[in-house]
């Protein structure tokens, strides 16, 4: 009884909670610097050349995939949390992590997003053969975010096991 | 005379639509793809594939929001600035001119 309790601590909950909500508001967050700072970008080339913004709004779109790794762990860590299953410690900390893995490495990809979009777009309106390395950069800076899914989901597992 | 050219610009500007029909859906087509295509493929092939294994299903809704944003890439690729032609500050010098 008295180990039990030890494993499965009335508050073991709360960091499972604190993972789910971490991983929606910082790849959020990450995915709302990533939009905003590109944004910025995208309006002061619209200005000059508006026939540049479908091209330009890749970024943008990049930072939304952001969102939705953060929104596929969240729902991943809800569908574990049930007060009527008994909660252990392990599985808490274990959802800390995950919440924690995707949504700070979406806020870094969300960072380096916005900020070769920004700077990216502008040159992009003098050099249109900055296209091809600009969407690869953004595509490397947007697999940092897919690396922290990946290990969200196989910290998952271990849940079950 | 500069009042005249801008009147007549802006009801150029004010005939001619300022985004072409064509690329309002396109635009249109991948923010509903971007919101429902991950969600409802998580939900999809965690029903029917999957049997409730969440991890592949949250795998697969990943990999449909990049098959997404590859879309959107190859689309704006092709895209080459063609759907602008009437806009393009050229233009605009070169009707002024004609009249």
């Amino acid at each position: 009884m008295d180990t039990e309790n030890e494993l499965y601590p009335t508050f073991a909950p709360f960091f499972g909670f604190a993972g789910c909500a971490s991983a929606i508001i910082l790849s959020s967050l990450g995915s709302a610097v990533g939009t905003a700072k590109s944004g910025i970008g995208i309006a002061g080339v619209g200005t000059f050349k508006p026939e540049l913004i479908m091209r330009s709004l890749i970024p943008v779109i990049m930072s939304g995939i952001l969102a939705v790794y953060g929104l596929v762990v969240s729902v991943l860590i809800a569908g574990d949390m049930s007060p009527d299953n008994e909660y252990s410690l392990f599985s808490g900390f274990m959802h800390l992590a995950c919440g924690l893995c995707v949504g700070l490495s979406a806020l870094a990809a969300g960072y380096a997003i916005g900020v070769v979009g920004d700077e990216g777009v502008r040159q992009f309106m003098l050099q249109p053969k900055l296209f091809v390395g600009m969407v690869l950069i953004l595509i490397f800076a947007e697999v940092l975010g897919l690396y922290g899914l990946i290990v969200a989901l196989i910290l998952n597992t271990k849940a079950t096991a | 005379m500069s009042s005249v050219a801008s009147s007549s610009r802006a009801a150029q500007a004010a005939a001619a639509p300022a985004v072409p029909p064509n690329v309002i859906r396109a635009l249109a087509l991948f923010t509903i793809a971007m919101v429902t295509a991950p969600l409802s493929s998580f939900y999809i092939s965690l029903n029917y594939v999957f049997g409730g294994n969440r991890q592949w299903a949250g795998l697969v809704a990943a990999i449909v929001a990049n098959v997404v944003v590859l879309g959107y890439v190859m689309f704006a690729w092709n895209e080459d600035g063609m759907l602008y032609k009437g806009s393009t500050p050229d233009d605009e010098e070169e009707t002024k001119k004609s009249k």
